[in-house]
């Protein structure tokens, strides 16, 4: 569960990037966050995986206030998470299996679980031609869906999926979306910033619009329209 | 660690990241190494040389002018049962002429030197435990018809002193070798988290542990200390037996550990240290970055 109440945050340079903040994610949920680009989607991003800490309110996620606090329990939670970063943060030098590899050693899965589920999720967005293809020779598309590929191997209680389709045509993008629903259906919280009017306009999900930092709009999902019917 | 191979790979990446400058850490590091084998190698001979003449301790009890053949064995006798000596010899004015002309030539007539005067009286050679050595030597000095009693303490003083001289050495000489190794492992292993810095980030926010970020630099670290030693360690493999053979030539009274002995120790502190301080050196980088 994803919790702000007062959410502000704050730049040393003074640009405020989120103001007044109140929402509440439920676990199991699935949440598009729209804004046009400096909306504070990415801000409040970094801070539900703790890269940066709230200047002002409160914010909690799974139960752990993000803010100043231990190193361990972030931890704990970031291995709880999976996360499309908007820039990939994809490991250099390595290939593409190798960094979707990566996102399930650091939680200790090794072996064969772990290769054949890292080949299966690369198959699934039509990467199995580049299995072994070190990822700064990969297309921009190519790497997000590596990224993707990276969050989602690790079937995580939370995903946070920034920008997930900016860079991929009609037929990736509906790929990737239905890891991103395959991981909803599994329990998993999800929630998808993007400002792309396609993928909203197919997803019938709750959404939350920010703007200039602040929720401007929160419509909430349309149950009764199947995500088969749009995706 | 459940995939070392994981670690290893991740450690030779980051090893190839610089390479110029580890080969030039692995030459400081073996340099520094051979540096301290040298002084080792010279101590461990010292007390090698120290052991041997303690364990052909000796003294040498001159008698009275007047003392005979027979009196002098009994006296020998007598200083075995009282001091627990082990065995004595006793050596006549005649022999230890010859044993003067034998040290200083077979043509040297020391005899007529002397003009025929022998101014040798009976000894006795008591072999002794090294530890028991004073208190034979204590209890020969009370016996009647004693001069002199030489024990071989002259010697084995300054050698002793020497080899105490020689273990200091050793000690600072590791302890600066592991400083050197500390220092420059750990400047590497810098430049490798600088350059792997964003990496590092990623890993963090995958929920990496501190540990799984740290291996792969702590093994970079041991891996460039242990490349240290084993240069160091085929310097030593293919230019020891060289060096001490020389050694040998130029020093034949020295007693000295067989190379293979030696070898074997020399092993041991090398790799140890270069593979201790390498480790230390990359944790000193991880802990302060």
């Amino acid at each position: 569960m994803i919790k702000a109440r007062g959410l502000e945050k704050t730049y040393p340079d003074g640009t405020t990037a989120l103001r007044d903040i109140d929402l509440t994610v439920e676990s199991g949920e699935m949440v598009f966050i729209r804004g046009r680009s400096g909306a504070g989607k990415t801000t409040f991003f970094r801070l539900l995986v703790g890269m940066e800490v709230p200047t002002g309110g409160a914010l909690q996620v799974n139960g752990r206030v993000m803010g100043p606090g231990s190193s361990r329990s972030l931890r704990a939670l970031r291995r709880k998470m999976g996360v499309i970063f908007q820039d990939f943060r994809l490991i250099e030098g390595r290939t593409a299996l190798e960094n979707v590899e990566l996102g399930m050693r650091v939680l200790g899965v090794t072996g064969r679980h772990m290769r054949g589920r890292s080949r299966d999720l690369l198959e699934r967005l039509g990467l199995d031609h580049r299995l072994y293809t070190p990822v700064e020779s990969l297309s921009w598309g190519e790497r997000q869906r590596v990224a993707a590929a990276r969050a989602l191997s690790r079937e995580p209680e939370i995903v946070l999926a920034d920008e997930p389709t900016g860079n991929l045509d009609a037929e990736a993008t509906a790929r990737v979306m239905e890891l991103l629903y395959d991981a909803r259906a599994r329990g998993a919280t999800v929630l998808i910033a993007t400002h792309a009017a396609d993928v909203l306009a197919a997803n019938h999900e709750r959404t939350i619009t920010l703007s200039e930092g602040r929720v401007v709009a929160d419509i909430p999902a349309t149950p009764d329209v199947g995500r088969d019917d749009h995706a | 660690m459940r995939d070392p191979l994981f670690f290893l790979r991740e450690a030779a990446k980051g090893l190839s990241l610089h390479p110029g400058a580890n080969i030039v850490s692995v030459i400081c590091i073996a340099l520094a190494l051979l540096s301290l084998t040298l002084v080792v190698a010279g101590g461990t001979n010292l007390d090698h040389a120290l052991e041997v003449t303690r364990g052909e301790a000796e003294i040498v009890v001159y008698l009275a002018e007047d003392i005979g053949l027979d009196e002098a064995r009994a006296l020998g006798t007598r200083l075995v049962e009282e001091s627990g000596a082990r065995h004595h010899n006793v050596v006549t004015p005649e022999e230890t002429v010859d044993r003067i002309e034998a040290l200083l030539g077979s043509d040297f007539d020391i005899l007529e030197i002397l003009e025929g005067f022998n101014p040798f009286t009976m000894s006795l050679e008591v072999s002794v435990d090294a530890d028991e050595a004073a208190l034979v030597a204590a209890r020969a000095r009370t016996l009647p018809g004693v001069e002199v009693v030489r024990d071989n303490e002259e010697i084995l003083a300054p050698l002793a002193a020497l080899a105490n001289v020689a273990r200091w050495l050793g000690l600072v000489a590791s302890v600066a070798v592991a400083a050197i190794t500390l220092i420059l492992v750990s400047h590497i292993v810098r430049l490798g988290i600088s350059a792997r810095r964003e990496e590092i980030e990623t890993l963090r926010l995958l929920g990496a542990s501190e540990w799984f970020v740290s291996i792969p630099f702590l093994l970079e670290g041991a891996i460039l200390g242990g490349l240290g030693a084993s240069a160091c360690l085929l310097t030593l493999f293919f230019g020891g037996p060289v060096a001490y053979g020389a050694l040998r030539t130029a020093m034949p009274f020295m007693p000295l550990v067989p190379w293979d002995h030696l070898l074997t120790g020399l092993i041991s502190v090398t790799a140890g240290l270069g593979l201790v301080s390498g480790t230390l050196g990359a944790a000193v980088a991880l802990r302060s970055r």
